[in-house]
């Protein structure tokens, strides 16, 4: 394939959530040339990029394998996913709910009421969009419906805060990737909670950024486990993650355009040819060969509908049933317009179909 | 037992009018409500303080009364007024025979009104079409109808009126072709209650015939449903109604950072489980763009129906809910049950009137000869200087404006708590601008209204009323509501499913646009990240 233009790409991805980042990865690691095109870091702000597989047809060609290529994936990036299609955990919530989940980033996964018998839930003095009394009880109450021994018990810790500024989620992850005494503050408030529990539980504040080895410091330190739960949007466990596969993308050559939200996709005679992305200045223009389009739900509109259905080769129809271009594939939410239970299980399937067709490996997609 | 001279049923404005009136002339009153202030006809109005310009033509006394009361009502409510004005706009596919009636009918009822160009007309609204033939003017106003309902019971209570929230009258007691006393249930403990009393008011709207029927007396109500929209900007700065005969989508009421379009007019079986369907917001949508053609692109935050309680003398039982009066009716039981009394019919902008008749009515049954003196007597008293001096320290000018127009001279307390504990000047309520000081106030023990669900914050301090629909700040008010005590986590927890229920189904009758992402959001938010709550509706 011929490069020439710096702004000709082998496959465009467009949308950069769970099935377009995993897209974009396929391809890459086969050799393309591809851009990435957003507007932001899609869902993740959201919640923390859990798997459910409820909903999915386990029979599903090629859901193995694209489970496999993502957690190898996230594994590189340093926020590596735990479980697998047969495991099932009980995460907690800020609500004292558990949400059920089969693959989960390391610092969710521990969790589950099973994973410890005595678990401090901490709060932060000020936080005020987490309470854990509230959660303490609630998640005591739901564990023993569900018959797990765990007991929970309530905690608030102070944490300095910058002037003039109410505690909160955002400014805490921050410093936590880059403020080492912050860490050990933190780390320090902590150490009587964990010197009698063996995991504690925290909303999400360990860093936008950090990876394995800033998260499992903490760890270490305090001798037990630590996990985090998503809060309201943004959630620091959400983003973190976003910017741990962003970077890895980035180190794997893939461009990215981020902020540009989508103008126009350009399709003649049944062909992708490129996009207008909406640019400060003017217009800017990038054409490549191949297109996943990965917009997520409400999307629809870049293709002139409010939905459509797509063949077993991921290819958008149009009304009448044809093919709206045969250089284009359709991933992620944007194929159900919605983003009920399982919508992230659908886009690390149909993210990695898309990216293997881009890269012209037949795989098997079937719709579930 | 509880023992009182008056018991009033229904805590919309009316009934608020009424324990404030009799407060005044020094009855003793209890009002029951089942469920919140403000929560039936009031609270599911246009909130448009009328001018007396949409019954002109038709219903010159409903006019005249709408004229007084509108004067009145900014004279003793000023914050709850928002002096808007109002236009009736001359649309070239409307009957121009109609316009001069308009006209000539204002002149001679002193309806205050000056004839615009239309490019003077675009001028002062610029979202109107481009061909309108011109308009008039007219002194319509917003009103906010949750404190307007709030402000009179708060007045009351600081008279020796009690009011009780969430207590469904069961029976009325009656001896001998008398009234004896009121059974009620509250609804939230279970717990029953009776009242003694001499006299009962039914001021239940939508729910009168229900209310009559308990003392076995017949009141011929016609719920008659009106849907309304809430679109999440102003798209006007004036209220804007259509120069016509009164029909559907003809009245846009800017309200606060939102503007109201509505309504329809359909007769409905009874006052609950009120549906919309998409037929009737789309045809709502599209009479509404042909009053301002930029509605047509405006995001819907929500749409909501309540149902008019219409009186219908026998002689009329046959007409439509448009051609019924919009006046009210005071009917004395004298003859079949001595001590019971109904109102009903009319409307917010003549709640006064209402309570005024009703009340002098009282007034002669009880032997009591202290005139009406609820059209000079200020509902809420003069500022606290020294508080809101207080407040510019504290909080941003935008946060201090709203929260005084909301929380008046509770302002004071507000203050004080942020004082003792800054942290509270936090706003929780990124739309309304809401301090988790006042969402605290409004969730505690201090205030004469105290909130009891979610909800019931929402109509304290407007909380959740903006294009976020309480996803964030509703999640908040649970937590505060746990925080202080008022509910344990379980409860706190049921509470939120109820208003995520509430919340949710208001939007769920929308179908396209920006909102629906939103509602999305908050499902799979509360749904699957949290697994907290079923999705209905979906």
């Amino acid at each position: 394939m011929k490069n020439v233009e710096s702004n000709h790409f082998d496959v465009i991805v467009a949308g950069a959530g769970t099935a377009g980042i995993t897209g974009a990865a396929v391809a890459a690691s086969r050799g393309l040339r591809v851009a990435l095109v957003s507007t932001g870091p899609g869902s993740f702000v959201l919640g923390a990029g859990c798997v459910e597989v409820q909903g999915i047809d386990r029979n599903t060609p090629s859901l193995e394998d694209a489970i496999g290529f993502f957690r190898g994936f996230t594994e590189l990036a340093g926020c590596g996913f735990r479980g697998g299609l047969d495991e099932t955990r009980l995460l907690p919530t800020i609500l004292g709910s558990f949400q059920t989940v089969s693959l989960a980033p390391f610092y969710m996964w521990n969790g589950d009421p099973s994973a410890a018998s005595q678990v401090a839930v901490v709060g932060i003095r000020g936080l005020s969009t987490f309470d854990s009394n509230y959660a303490a009880e609630r998640l005591a109450y739901h564990a023993s419906k569900l018959d797990r021994g765990a007991k929970y018990t309530a905690h608030e810790i102070e944490l300095s805060v910058e002037e003039g500024t109410f505690p909160g989620t955002l400014q805490f992850g921050n410093r936590y990737d880059r403020d080492v005494y912050f860490r050990e503050e933190l780390r320090d408030a902590l150490k009587p909670i964990a010197a009698k529990a063996n995991a504690i539980l925290l909303p999400g504040i360990l860093g936008l950024k950090s990876g394995q080895i800033e998260i499992e410091w903490l760890e270490n330190q305090l001798g037990c486990l630590v996990c985090e739960m998503a809060t309201l949007p943004p959630s620091i466990p959400g983003m973190r993650l976003f910017n741990r596969l962003e970077a890895r993308l980035r180190k794997a050559g893939v461009e990215i355009f981020a902020g540009f939200p989508i103008q126009q996709v350009q399709i003649e005679n049944g062909h992708f040819k490129g996009v207008l992305l909406e640019a400060p200045a003017r217009p800017l223009h990038l054409t490549s060969e191949t297109l996943i389009l990965a917009t997520g739900p409400f999307s629809g509109r870049l293709l002139g509908a409010s939905s459509f259905s797509v063949n077993r080769d991921l290819r958008p129809l149009d009304s009448t049933g044809a093919v709206i271009a045969d250089n284009l594939y359709a991933a992620g939410a944007i194929l159900h317009n919605s983003t009920a239970r399982g919508g992230n299980a659908m886009a690390i399937l149909t993210g990695y179909a898309s990216g293997m067709l881009a890269a012209g490996v037949g795989v098997q997609y079937a719709q579930g | 037992m509880e023992k009182t001279q008056v018991v009033i049923i229904g805590g919309g404005a009316t009934g608020a009018g009424i324990l404030w009136d009799l407060a005044l002339r020094g009855i003793s009153a209890i009002l029951l409500e089942q469920g919140d202030l403000a929560n039936g006809a009031t609270g599911r109005c246009h909130g448009l303080l009328h001018s007396g310009g949409r019954y002109v033509v038709k219903d010159a006394e409903a006019a005249k009364e709408c004229v007084a009361e509108n004067r009145i009502i900014r004279h003793i409510a000023p914050h709850c007024v928002e002096d808007t004005g109002g236009l009736f706009v001359e649309c070239r596919q409307d009957d121009p025979k109609f316009f001069e009636q308009w006209f000539e009918s204002c002149k001679k009822i002193d309806l205050p009104t000056e004839r615009l160009s239309a490019d003077a007309a675009l001028a002062l609204e610029p979202n109107l079409p481009t061909d309108i033939l011109g308009a008039f003017t007219c002194p319509d106003a917003h009103i906010d109808v949750f404190l307007l309902t709030q402000s009179n019971i708060e007045s009351a209570v600081a008279r020796g009126a009690q009011f009780k929230t969430y207590c469904a009258v069961k029976g009325i007691d009656i001896e001998n072709g008398r009234v004896k006393g009121v059974r009620y249930l509250d609804t939230l403990t279970g717990e029953e209650g009776y009242i003694a009393c001499e006299i009962v008011i039914n001021a239940a709207g939508g729910w009168a015939q229900r209310v009559a029927e308990l003392a076995g007396v017949e009141v011929p109500v016609r719920c008659d449903k009106g849907t309304l929209l809430v679109l999440n900007h102003r798209l006007s700065k004036r209220v804007i109604n259509r120069c016509r005969k009164p029909g559907d989508a003809d009245i846009l009421v800017p309200s606060g950072p939102v503007c109201i379009l509505g309504t329809s007019s359909i007769t409905v079986p009874g006052p609950e489980g009120l549906t919309v369907s998409e037929e009737e917001i789309q045809h709502l949508m599209e009479l509404g763009a042909e009053l301002v053609p930029a509605l047509a692109e405006a995001r819907v935050l929500r749409i909501f129906c309540g149902v008019r309680p219409l009186y219908v003398p026998p002689s009329v039982s046959g007409a439509g809910g448009r051609e019924i009066s919009r006046g009210f009716a005071l009917l004395d039981h004298e003859a079949t049950v001595k001590g019971f009394v109904s109102i009903v019919g009319g409307k917010v902008t003549t709640y006064r009137m209402m309570a005024k008749a009703v009340c002098n009515l009282i007034a002669e049954k009880l032997g009591v000869n202290v005139p009406c003196t609820t059209h000079e007597v200020l509902l809420r008293p003069g500022n606290d200087a020294a508080a809101l001096r207080a407040a510019h320290t504290l909080l941003p000018l935008p946060v201090v404006e709203k929260t005084h127009r909301r929380q008046g001279s509770n302002l004071a307390r507000i203050v004080s708590a942020i004082q003792a504990r800054p942290e509270l000047a936090e706003v929780v309520c990124e739309c309304e601008l809401v301090t988790r000081a006042e969402l605290e106030f409004a969730l505690g023990t201090e205030t004469s209204l105290p909130a009891k669900t979610i909800s019931d914050v929402g109509r304290r301090t407007r909380l959740g009323f903006g294009p976020c629909q309480g996803t964030f700040c509703g999640f908040k008010a649970m937590l505060a509501g746990y925080q202080t005590g008022r509910w344990n986590a379980a409860e706190a927890s049921r509470q939120f499913e109820c208003y995520l229920d509430q919340r949710w189904k208001g939007q769920s009758w929308i179908h396209q646009g920006k909102q629906v992402e939103q509602l999305y959001l908050s499902h799979d938010l509360f749904g699957v990240a949290y697994n907290f709550h079923d999705q209905e509706g979906r």
